[in-house]
Order: structure tokens, then C-alpha cells, then sequence
């Protein structure tokens, strides 16, 4: 284990001293301070201002949490995922004479450091925000926290170690982990159909004693309310339980003869994890692994140069299982049928020049939500092949762009055509817009072809979209003013054929200043 | 010693290696050879013990997933993949850590200094280009000072002085007594350096030679001699298996 801790201690040291040097950390870390202290300024105006400072309520959170988390935890444990093994963890480790069982730790120690950073917080929280004894919270962090740690540690060498049981008895325990958690969300849906979906009613459901009799997730919510709320009967039975499966587990974990032969499994992910990381690395959110492409599809090229970039971009998309569309494409669709229904139902009051103006509201808090994705066209940028091809700098970043505007279509299309026909809004209003929300999607990705010309490698991810988000900010804060101005001079009509004039044209100026992004590679950011 | 025994291993329905045997003994040199998709990459993820499998893999006498074996055991793989947020040295003193290794400071640096490395000491995982980490990953396995050393196409990635290097290096540990097992397709690259060939073919052994059977036979002619039938095999003075 101390060449383990070696280089997680090393690893993180030199991680920091390598940001140290980036003026973006500062930046990064800043936000995340203040983002922070928002969050608990929040919490604490809601609970001490409030006056929500009851035991239950801090239980009756932790309850939800474990009873979300832990068993997604548990079933990524059963089909042996949810480990982040690294290739240079099978190259340097898994050959080397190191315990798999202290690997198995060492792989999940890397995920649990964050759950410890948590489970601190909650302390803190627990101590100063809900009054908890100094006392009380030591034995939550022996009994739960820790004792919760060694007892998952016990279980992933138990799910992942083994080597007594098939594939399909694995699978199987995999099944139950799922019927546990269908189950309690039956029995969760039985009741607030039962009782209505209220604020009272999810404490009352979060708090009631059937949870304690849970297995394994239950049980240690039981220990929970046992330390913070006192002793009942299910509470005294629940933690019992969670104690004995606990020193079960620890000893089933310790005596388990365990060679190594779950590398095989670690190794198939490694790879994946690998890019996983590298994208997070380029900003980017996503966190699919290698996807089912259809083999059958074909394109046919028409004309040279650049456009060539646009077929070949839809011949990926011919492959791909659900074509240019995602997980964005069915929210913008919920969003807009979500809108729909519960307009019908009498839930959304919008009417009069609001019912104009809502839509961007919705789009641009979209666009904010899937903004870090990373799309086809700045993965054009890591491809040497694109910045060979003899054409124009301007005409590869639009035909790389091309597909990005027609997927915006398609997506605004989805999330306006329900509301307009929800608030009674003129066609012609729609089309609009659809090219307005389509100029402005193409302001902020064309705003990120200037940031990475501009900062390329010289700054990381976080400094360029710093920047990106200011120029956007900027430019669509104008064309907002734009907006407010002519609808107090015109009315809605007038205003947003301003704003969408007035981001063509900035759409265009972004477009020209960063064609450069494709005229050398060395501006791609590394 | 390195054994290898009645080895199989199955993806699914496919079996990528179908009942494999071969044993290089103690201070000689054995090439895996074979065409792509043979199986040759299977045979060595399983002797460094990274896959299930059905047989037995024996390193100097012991299971190769025991303790003892991985110990005495180093291993180059194809691709190199380095810890990210570690320098080179930061490698060394883990391998050393690791290994529970009695080795100086100075030993490492003269092992470093042999791949032209020793002016990279600082230099992090990530910020190395393929052929470094290459040398990197040598390094690695040879600070070990392992009884049985194995390199899968361990001169991919490498210029010609660390090409040479790795020759010697290795020339000498065969004449320490350090068992080796390299796999290659780079068949001029081990001409000098071979004592056994071992011929892979759609998951089988479908040849083996000694040096001294063959005498100075070219390995590209006995190669393409077992895997396109040729006329200048001396396949009788080997073994050829059916």
C-alpha cells in the first residue's frame, strides 16, 4: 500500500503544483469558493433564517441522499463498473507484486476521496447549521462515515474479487441491487399517489420507520437516525443489522482469495476511462464510452475541398444510433411537451407580451445547460487531416459548423412548436423564433472558435471558456438591450427582428475573426 | 524459467489462443512471432497475469500470479502508459516502492543514463512523447533486476541509440542468466539477439526453433518459410507443428 499512497500523495502534489502555474486555477477556484459560500449561505438562510433547524429535516436529507446514491453505488459494484482504473494503473499495477485486493482499494480510493471531502461538509453542516452535539457527529463520522467507507471497501472486493462465482451469478446480484432500489421507488410512488406529492409528505415518507427495514440501504439509515434522532425500535433493529452485515462483509473481504482475475473486466474500461478523462481535459461534459455505430450507411459526396468535412460529418451522423440527436434533443422535447401539458392542465399562467418573451428565456437557459458539450465541430480541431484540406479557412469552419446549426434547428423546433401552440402564438412569430434562438446558438459557438484562435494553448479549458462566456455574455447582452429598446419604441415583433439582425451580423464578425482556428493546428488548446 | 502450459483462452465463443506450450529456459532469449491477430498479444497479457485463462504460466517455478512470480518478473508492454502527474524519476521511485526493491539511487540514474533519460528526470508522465515513455517503461521493468523479462514489440516508438541500447541490455542479461521473452514483428531487429522462436498462427504454436538447430538461418526466411509454405524452411532441423 505505500507505493500506492506514493503516488496518489505525488500525483496530487505535483497536480497542484502544476496549477499553481495556471492563472486559470486561480480563477476556477475562486468560482468554486464563491459558489460554495453561495450554496451554504443559501442552506443557511434556508435553515437558520428559516427556521427548518429540526434533527429531522438534516436526516430526513441524508435519508434521500443514501437512498438515491448508494444503491446505483452498489449495482455499478455487481457488473464490476464503477471502479476508474487507468492504463498506466494496468501497466505499472496490475503487473506489479501489489495485492489486487489493496488495488481494488487504490481504485476506489481516488472516487471516495470526493465522498470524504462531502461527508466533512455534511459535519460542518451538521455542527453549526442544525446544532448538532461535537459528540454526536464524531460518532456519525466513526459509525457512518467510516465505518460506511470500510464497508463499501469490503464490498467491492467481495462484488469485484471474487472469483468463486460465474458471470451470471454476478449478473444476478447485479438484478437484485435493482429490484431493491424498484422497489423502493414502487413503494415511494404508491405512496405520495396515495397521499399527494407534498413537502410534509416526503418528510413524513423520508422519516417513516418501514425505511429502517430496508436491507442494507435501510439499515443504514436506521444507524443514522439511531446516533442523530435516538433510539426506537426500528431504528435499535435497522442498525443492529447494518452492523452485523457490516463485520459479515469486512471478514468475507479479508479471508476472499482474490489473484487478480477482475484486471481482465479493469482493463476493458481502462481504455474508456482514459478518454473520458482526456475529453473532461477539452471541457467536455459527455461521458459516453465507444458507441454502437450502424455499419450500413453511406453518403454521397458532392463537390470539393471543405465541403467535403460536411459529408463526411454526415455520414458519422448516418452511423451514429439515434443520428445528430442526444440526451439535449429529448429535453428540448420534455421541455417543450412538459410546457404543453401543463398548460392544458391550468398549471402555467403566461399570457400578453410575457408569452413573447418566455420561450428565450427557456432556450438560453438550455443553451447554458448543454453549452459544455463538446460537438463535431471542435473535435474537427484534433484531427490533422481537416487543416490539409486546400481550402479556406472560413469555408472549413462552415461547412464544420454546418450540421451543429441544422441539430439547433431541429432541437428549438422541438421546445417551440408545443409552446406556441400552448399560448396561441402566430407561425410566423415560431419561425422567428426558431432563427433567432439559430443565430444566437451560432454566436456562442463561433465565440469559441475566437477563444481557442486567440488563447489556443497558452491558457487551459477553464481561462478560454471564461472568455467565451464573457464575449457571449457581452454580445447577447446587447442584443438584449437592442430588444428592450425596440419593444418599448414597437412592440415584440420589431424587437426580436433586431436582436436576430443585430446577432447575424455579430454571428458573421465572430465567424471571420475566428476562421483562423482552422489554418494551423497549433491553435488547438491541448 | 518461463513455462507456459496447455494455455486457452477464450473471448465468448472465439478462442484467441487454443491450447499453447512453450518454455524458454533460463538465460535465453525466445521470439514470439507470428502475424496479426495470432494471438501473440493474448499469450503475453496472460503470462503478465492480466487475463483469466485456462492452463498454467510458471516464472522461474512459480505461479505467475503468485506474489513471488510478479517479484521476480518485468514486463514492457506494447503500448506504455504513464502515470500522468508523476515524473520519470517519481516512476523509479515508486517501481522501487513497488517492488520493495534494494536498489540505489545511483543504479537507477546509470539505468536512466543508459536511455538518455537522466535529463529528464523532471519531466511528468504526460509531458513525454511515446518513444520516451517507451524508454521510460524499460527502465521500469529493468530496475527490477527481474529473473524473467518480457517486451511486447519493445522497439516500437524507439530511435536507433535506444534501439542499440536495448540490444545490449539485453545480450547482457541473457548473459547474467535472465530468462526473456520478446514479442515482435520486427523480425531484423532480433536477428542476433534470439535463442527460440516460437511461431503463432490463428492461436496456435505452429513452429519452434532453437538457434542451434538452425544455425545462421535468416528469421525472416523460416517465418514466411512456416506461415506461406516457402521451399527454405529447415523446418526439419526444427519443430514444426500440425
Amino acid at each position: 500500500m505505500n507505493s500506492l499512497l506514493y503516488v496518489l500523495r505525488t500525483g496530487y502534489k505535483n497536480w497542484l503544483k502544476k496549477n499553481l502555474k495556471r492563472p486559470g486555477f486561480y480563477f476556477y477556484v475562486i468560482f468554486l469558493v464563491a459558489y460554495v459560500f453561495f450554496l451554504l449561505s443559501a442552506l443557511y438562510g434556508w435553515v437558520v433564517t428559516g427556521g427548518h433547524r429540526e434533527p429531522e429535516i438534516f436526516v430526513m436529507a441524508l435519508t434521500a441522499i443514501l437512498l438515491y446514491f448508494t444503491p446505483m453505488n452498489y449495482r455499478a459494484y455487481a457488473n464490476r463498473k464503477g471502479l476508474s482504473f487507468l492504463p498506466s494503473h494496468v501497466h505499472l499495477m496490475f503487473s506489479a507484486p501489489i495485492s489486487p485486493k489493496k488495488l481494488l482499494i487504490f481504485g476506489s480510493l481516488q472516487t471516495f476521496s470526493v465522498s470524504m471531502i462531502l461527508e466533512l461538509i455534511v459535519i460542518v453542516i451538521g455542527i453549526f447549521f442544525f446544532q448538532f452535539s461535537l459528540l454526536q457527529m464524531l460518532l456519525y463520522f466513526l459509525l457512518v462515515s467510516c465505518f460506511s467507507f470500510a464497508v463499501e471497501f469490503a464490498l467491492i472486493i467481495c462484488l469485484y474479487g471474487n472469483e468463486r462465482f460465474s458471470t451470471k451469478v454476478m449478473e444476478w446480484i447485479a438484478k437484485i441491487f435493482w429490484f431493491v432500489l424498484l422497489a423502493m421507488v414502487a413503494v415511494a410512488a404508491v405512496f405520495f399517489l396515495k397521499n399527494g406529492f407534498t413537502f410534509q409528505n416526503v418528510l413524513s415518507f423520508l422519516v417513516s420507520d418501514w425505511i429502517c427495514y430496508i436491507p442494507i440501504f435501510g439499515w443504514q439509515v436506521a444507524l443514522i437516525r439511531l446516533l442523530l434522532l435516538g433510539a426506537g425500535t426500528a431504528e435499535l433493529i435497522g442498525s443492529i443489522c447494518y452492523l452485523i452485515y457490516g463485520a459479515v462483509l469486512i471478514f468475507c473481504a479479508v479471508r476472499l482469495r482474490c489473484t487478480g482475475a477482475y484486471y481482465e473486466d479493469a482493463i476493458k474500461f481502462a481504455d474508456d476511462f482514459q478518454k473520458i478523462m482526456d475529453r473532461r481535459k477539452k471541457g467536455d461534459a459527455t461521458t459516453a464510452g465507444e458507441k454502437k455505430l450502424r455499419k450500413h450507411a453511406s453518403v454521397t459526396y458532392k463537390g470539393s475541398g471543405a465541403r467535403a468535412i460536411f459529408y463526411r460529418q454526415l455520414l458519422e451522423y448516418k452511423k451514429s444510433r439515434f443520428y445528430m440527436f442526444g440526451i439535449s434533443t429529448l429535453i428540448y422535447a420534455g421541455v417543450g411537451i412538459g410546457f404543453l401539458v401543463l398548460q392544458r392542465m391550468g398549471k402555467v399562467q403566461i399570457s400578453g407580451t410575457a408569452a413573447y418573451y418566455a420561450v428565450f428565456g427557456i432556450l438560453v437557459y438550455l443553451f447554458l445547460v448543454f453549452g459544455q458539450m463538446q460537438t463535431k465541430w471542435d473535435r474537427e480541431l484534433e484531427n490533422p487531416y481537416v487543416f490539409m484540406i486546400p481550402s479556406s479557412s472560413f469555408s472549413k469552419l462552415f461547412y464544420a459548423t454546418a450540421l451543429e446549426h441544422v441539430k439547433t434547428i431541429c432541437e428549438v423546433l422541438l421546445l417551440v412548436l408545443p409552446y406556441g401552440i400552448a399560448l396561441k402564438l402566430p407561425a410566423w412569430y415560431l419561425v422567428l423564433v426558431v432563427l433567432v434562438a439559430v443565430i444566437a446558438k451560432a454566436v456562442k459557438l463561433y465565440a469559441d472558435t475566437v477563444t481557442t484562435l486567440f488563447l489556443g494553448n497558452h491558457f487551459g479549458t477553464t481561462a478560454r471558456q471564461m472568455l467565451r462566456m464573457l464575449i457571449e455574455s457581452i454580445l447577447l447582452g446587447i442584443a438584449f438591450l437592442i430588444g428592450l429598446v425596440c419593444h418599448m419604441i414597437a412592440g415584440p415583433f420589431p424587437a426580436v427582428v433586431a436582436a436576430g439582425i443585430y446577432l447575424t451580423v455579430a454571428a458573421v464578425a465572430l465567424m471571420i475573426a475566428g476562421a483562423g482556428a482552422f489554418a494551423r493546428m497549433e491553435y488547438q488548446a491541448g | 524459467m518461463l513455462e507456459i502450459q496447455h494455455l486457452t483462452k477464450r473471448y465468448g465463443k472465439n478462442t484467441a489462443v487454443d491450447d499453447v506450450s512453450f518454455t524458454v529456459e533460463t538465460g535465453r532469449v525466445g521470439i514470439l512471432l507470428g502475424p496479426n491477430g495470432a494471438g501473440k498479444s493474448t499469450v503475453i497479457k496472460s503470462i503478465a497475469g492480466l487475463l483469466r485463462y485456462e492452463g498454467g504460466i510458471g516464472i522461474e517455478g512459480m505461479p505467475a500470479k503468485s506474489m513471488e512470480a510478479k517479484r521476480v518478473f518485468g514486463y514492457v508492454p506494447e503500448i506504455p502508459a504513464l502515470f500522468q502527474n508523476l515524473n520519470v524519476w517519481e516512476h523509479m521511485e515508486y517501481i522501487r516502492r513497488a517492488y520493495n526493491l534494494d536498489i540505489s539511487d545511483e543504479e537507477i540514474h546509470s539505468v536512466l543514463r543508459r536511455f538518455e533519460l537522466d535529463d529528464k528526470l523532471d519531466k511528468l508522465g504526460n509531458e513525454l512523447s511515446k518513444g520516451m515513455m517507451q524508454k521510460v517503461s524499460i527502465c521500469c521493468a529493468l530496475i527490477i533486476k527481474p529473473r524473467v523479462l518480457m517486451l511486447d514489440e519493445p522497439m516500437v516508438g524507439l530511435d536507433p541509440k535506444a534501439i542499440k541500447e536495448l540490444k545490449e541490455v539485453i545480450l547482457f542479461l541473457r548473459k547474467q542468466g535472465i530468462t526473456i521473452l520478446i514479442s515482435t514483428h520486427m523480425l531484423e531487429m532480433v536477428q542476433e539477439l534470439w535463442d527460440d522462436v516460437f511461431m503463432m498462427q490463428k492461436g496456435h504454436i505452429i513452429a519452434s526453433y532453437r538457434k542451434e538447430d538452425v544455425g545462421d538461418q535468416n528469421l525472416d526466411d523460416l517465418f514466411f518459410a512456416v506461415t506461406e509454405g516457402g521451399e527454405d524452411s529447415g523446418q526439419e532441423e526444427g519443430e514444426k507443428h500440425e
